[in-house]
């Protein structure tokens, strides 16, 4: 409904988000993100105004709508960058449409509505929470305690036990959250040291880390609760879960770029084999997949090139994740139907992805 | 600010501008949401965009539009100052286009005028 032509300009002078383009257009990105999702809530109140101004539920929600507008900046870029906001945005924007198109409000709706007062309570509460854990002095570590409008979009990646006392859920499973907070903040250290901008701009697009060791995953996010990233057990080393970490922010950042722009309008059923791990994807699974290898490639050659100890595997996974680039680019580029913007983005992270495969590291044994 | 850049707008320094009829807008953060309820759709103005609105809200003529915004910008120096008033133009024809704002001049609105007195 809310349409950006912001992205468009930075896409032609080849910006492609990656932790080696440059900062500024990094945040441009998230600020035009946040300024898209504030004004489709607000559009939805006008245009909800319009049909039935009078209804209780509608008077109360734009009075919540006008005083979200009037927080300060930094509290309602919170607010809207929470992943349980975009939830809530996601299934009240579907609802407004049907209640234009049939003038009518109707229960669902009103219950949407009337959610938004709940919402923000819970996310002040969350906020002021002294015994949250966090890491990287924002991103919230959790187990099963997480935003229910999170919960209930969170299956098929993840369903969540029905009990409420988070903390025997926290100990029941191995070693507890405070822990895996250490094994993160560590974690995130060394992505740090590796590549300072992956680590700087983690936090803007990683809200929530979803700790779930009986999770059949090694890691997971979705579109559908961007901002949130679940990670199991599956990590045997702290290397394995850099390469997780960056593998989920990576599709964070996308995440972002395609809120603004689909890129991709392949809406058929068909299915790719990625070259990396022989799992099938639809073509929006393969794109994500694609420019996610490519950052990862990029991580495994800083790795390399700074840590003996790790040096051997990280070429041997960079050519392994390259010779998976390679392959995939000629089906990237021939079964893709991209938007304008697309067109151009693609073929920046194609360019990306043959000077991966021409600039092999000394050493890598190619 | 942006224009689609296919519209090259002409517009008279005495051509006046106003913001539709039935245009609602609301300011939030740098930017404001437009409702436009004939058509029963929003919009969204960035930055630049809400400083024209709200400069719109005074009825300005071409001349005054153009130099308030230049003003307010602290936009210098012929080339800046041509860049800017070429990218106005075309803004202003994009809300036109959109009928978001409406145009009329000040020599007919005068004789509108005059035609009340007695």
């Amino acid at each position: 409904m809310i349409e950006s032509g912001a992205l468009r300009k930075e896409v032609e002078r080849g910006v492609t988000y990656a932790p080696d383009d440059d900062d500024d257009a990094y945040f441009r990105l998230l600020h035009e993100v946040a300024s898209i999702r504030q004004c489709t809530m607000v559009g939805l109140a006008m245009q909800l105004h319009h049909i039935a101004g009078e209804h209780p539920a509608i008077q109360d929600f734009v009075a919540q709508v006008r005083d979200i507008a009037a927080l300060s900046s930094v509290a309602r870029r919170q607010f809207v960058e929470h992943p349980a906001f975009l939830c809530w945005l996601r299934q009240t924007s579907p609802a407004t449409a049907k209640a234009v198109e049939e003038g009518a409000i109707d229960a669902e709706l009103t219950e949407w509505l009337t959610e938004l007062p709940s919402l923000r309570a819970r996310i002040a509460a969350a906020s002021k929470d002294v015994h949250r854990l966090t890491v990287n002095e924002s991103i919230e570590i959790r187990r099963h305690d997480v935003d229910p409008l999170i919960a209930a979009i969170s299956p098929p990646t993840y369903t969540f036990k029905s009990s409420p006392d988070s903390r025997l859920n926290n100990n029941e499973n191995g070693y507890t959250l405070p822990f895996f907070r250490n094994v993160a903040e560590v974690t995130l250290g060394q992505i740090r040291a590796t590549w300072p901008e992956i680590a700087n701009r983690f936090s803007g697009v990683v809200h929530t880390l979803i700790h779930v060791p009986d999770g059949d995953f090694r890691s997971a996010s979705a579109n559908r609760y961007t901002g949130v990233v679940f990670l199991s057990s599956d990590d045997d080393s702290l290397l394995g879960l850099e390469e997780s970490l960056v593998h989920e922010f990576s599709h964070q950042v996308l995440y972002r770029v395609m809120e603004l722009d689909p890129l991709v309008l392949n809406s058929t059923d068909d299915n790719f084999q990625l070259p990396w791990s022989g799992s099938e994807r639809d073509y929006f699974g393969f794109f994500h997949a694609f420019y996610v290898y490519i950052i990862l490639a990029l991580y495994y050659s800083r790795v390399a090139a700074r840590r003996d100890r790790d040096r051997g595997f990280a070429l041997a996974r960079r050519r392994e994740i390259v010779r998976g680039i390679e392959a995939a680019v000629p089906e990237i580029v021939s079964a893709g139907q991209f938007t304008s913007t697309g067109k151009i983005f693609v073929k920046h992270i194609c360019r990306k992805a043959r000077n991966l495969a021409v600039n092999e590291p000394e050493g890598s044994g190619a | 600010m942006t224009g689609n850049g296919d519209t090259t707008s002409e517009f008279e320094p005495d051509t006046v501008f106003e913001r539709g009829i039935g245009i609602e807008s609301i300011e939030v953060g740098d930017d404001t949401v437009l409702f436009d309820i004939l058509r029963a759709r929003a919009l969204r103005l960035n930055a630049s965009g809400t400083e024209v609105w709200r400069i719109l809200d005074e009825r300005p003529t071409y001349h005054q539009l153009e130099s308030q915004f230049i003003t307010r910008n602290d936009i210098k120096g012929k080339p800046a100052t041509e860049a800017a008033s070429q990218a106005l133009r075309e803004y202003l024809g994009d809300l036109v286009d959109h009928g978001l704002i409406g145009v009329s001049h000040v020599s007919s609105v005068a004789t509108v005028e005059r035609k009340r007195e007695p």
